[in-house]
């Protein structure tokens, strides 16, 4: 009922906004109007796949060519329009797409060039506005087993690695975000987008408003975008906002400047939320119910929540809790040789099943052979995250570290999330990343905009708190960390400073 | 500091943050200047801060459109 409710939303045509962007607002009637006439070209183009793939954009062309392929049920194909113009020809072939949408203009033109005979390149220019008002979206019921959208990530060969999620798993997953108690959104609220469309919590964003009848509010996503996001959340009183934590880290060091009474709900995703940022954050927003929210993209947006409570113990190693799995999947922690863990506090690479999880990647039987698992008992399959968590005696799961990053260091094994927390207590350090050189060294970068850091002092608080094994071999003082695309901290990066 | 000063260091302190080798002018955004991001941007403002001796807020760092709003911010930390 999920999708249906969104174009039954859209064939109301009123004029409440749907959408702010590009500097202005555009009305459901709009909306639904523009979305109709590229429901249109889709159908009449011949196409020999059923995938659609979109080049990514912050307009709102783009944004009603992936309503219209989610209305005629076609599957969605997002790439990031920021990628080399081989690497999007390269994910479409991938996903086998033989049309594709796009906004911008360059991007269009270094695709032609490319002389790809078989894709038919669709620009708004040649999607004629030809809906009259007594258009209107037919109603249907969407297969669950049908594709809704392939997303594509790194793989580790260099080949793109697809995730396909079905209607079943995108329903599943909204409907949980509109029926449970813990979120009540109304048609008053102002949702703030924020998310490049290929990174996933972008579904959230755009699909949540539009089924309670609210307004979108799209970041720009060129220049400097934290300012961006905060302008937009000063400006349009913005009620419901899900963050990546990189955004808030940008904005503490002027906590002590904002204040956002308007804003209800403020969750985060897609790194690990820190307690020390949340209570600063907290007080910038302080009639926001604040939530972390965790879930690798095969689990569908996200599959566990965690409420954070001002006074509650919240973290681990400065690390929030990421809390419960959703109704809709089960959570299990194995070991090294995939046995069950169910003792409390023991560590174990997390691994879901259910509703909202994918069954295997998109035509990558390696991909599946590595990532996927059969419970012990139950036979049940499950995807194996590569997250190193425990469970605590309420229940609430806790992230401690990547799969990849669990590191020996001249033969003891440590965790590279503990010495990061000793060194984010060094009140000149806003940011601390540790990554492993070799078997014999590590190297802390520490971001730190004070004049007033001294290496000599940190790594003397360090040794009063860790054995000597942890000791970083190494400290490099950044001015800024280095982030992806997804504003993620970039490990990669900081490895290659250390060569 | 005389506006011509404050100006000569900002662009000074801009070519040596961004790399940047073509002409400098006050109409210059981060949306024209393929290095000047959300990251690059902090490190941006720390140089202005420290070199100037001043400290800009969040509500005049995020009003700023390009470089011209940031001479003007100057002058007024200045004056």
């Amino acid at each position: 009922m999920f999708f249906q409710q969104i174009f039954t939303n859209l064939n109301k045509l009123t004029e409440k906004a749907a959408f702010f962007m590009d500097d202005r607002y555009y009305s459901y009637r709009e909306t639904r109007n523009r979305v109709f006439d590229y429901a249109q070209v889709i159908t009449k183009l011949p196409a020999a796949s059923n995938n659609i793939a979109i080049v990514t954009g912050d307009d709102f062309e783009t944004y009603c060519s992936l309503l219209a392929a989610l209305y005629l049920q076609r599957p969605y194909v997002p790439v990031n329009r920021k990628n080399p113009v081989r690497r999007i020809a390269d994910i479409v072939g991938e996903a086998g797409a033989d049309l594709i949408f796009c906004s911008d203009v360059n991007v269009a033109l270094e695709l032609k060039e490319l002389d790809l005979p078989a894709l038919k390149i669709v620009e708004p220019a040649m999607v004629a506005s030809e809906t009259i008002e007594g258009d209107a979206f037919v109603i249907k019921e969407y297969d669950p087993a049908h594709l809704a959208y392939i997303l594509f990530t790194s793989g580790s060969t260099g080949k793109p690695k697809g995730v396909p999620i079905s209607y079943e798993n995108m329903g599943s997953y909204l409907t949980k975000m509109v029926t449970d108690p813990l979120f009540e959104y109304s048609e008053a609220d102002r949702f703030i987008q924020m998310f490049e469309l290929s990174f996933d919590p972008s579904v959230f964003s755009i699909m949540v408003p539009l089924y309670v009848g609210a307004t979108c509010y799209v970041v720009p996503d060129s220049g400097v975008v934290f300012h961006h996001i905060f302008n937009m959340l000063e400006d349009h009183k913005i009620t419901v906002a899900l963050f990546i934590p990189s955004v808030i880290n940008f904005l503490k060091p002027y906590f002590k400047e904002i204040n956002l009474p308007d804003l209800r709900y403020s969750m985060f995703c897609g790194d690990a939320l820190h307690d020390s940022v949340y209570k600063g954050w907290q007080l910038c927003c302080p009639n926001a119910a604040v939530h972390n929210w965790y879930g690798p993209t095969e689990t569908t947006v996200i599959c566990t929540v965690y409420p954070v409570y001002p006074d509650a113990d919240n973290s681990v190693n400065d690390i929030i809790s990421i809390g419960k799995p959703l109704e809709n999947v089960t959570g299990i922690l194995v070991d090294d040789d995939g046995k069950l863990i169910t003792d409390l506090n023991v560590k174990g690479e997390l691994c879901f099943n259910g509703d909202q999880v994918i069954n295997n990647y998109w035509h990558n039987e390696a991909a599946d052979a590595k990532s996927f698992m059969l419970h012990p008992e139950t036979q049940q399959k499950f995807y194996k995250t590569g997250d190193i968590c425990f469970l605590d005696d309420q229940g609430n799961y806790h992230f401690s570290n990547r799969k990849d990053f669990q590191v020996k260091i001249n033969g003891y094994r440590l965790e590279l999330a503990e010495v990061e927390h000793y060194a984010r207590k060094d009140v000149n350090v806003n940011q601390a990343v540790v990554v492993k050189k070799n078997d014999q060294e590590m190297v802390l970068f520490v971001e730190t905009k004070d004049s007033a850091f001294n290496e000599e002092e940190l790594t003397s608080s360090l040794k009063s708190f860790l054995p000597w094994y942890m000791i970083p071999g190494k400290i490099i003082a950044l001015k800024q960390m280095p982030y992806n695309q997804n504003m993620k901290i970039d490990r990669a990066a900081l490895l290659a400073l250390t060569l | 500091m005389e506006e011509t000063e404050i100006r000569n260091l900002l662009f000074e302190i801009f070519r040596n943050t961004f790399d940047y080798t073509l002409p400098v002018t006050d109409d210059l955004s981060a949306e024209k200047v393929e290095k000047w991001t959300s990251f690059t941007h902090t490190i941006f403002i720390v140089e202005i801060e420290t070199r100037f001796g001043i400290t800009l807020s969040l509500r005049e760092v995020a009003r700023f459109r390009n470089l011209g709003d940031i001479v003007e911010a100057i002058k007024k930390h200045k004056a």
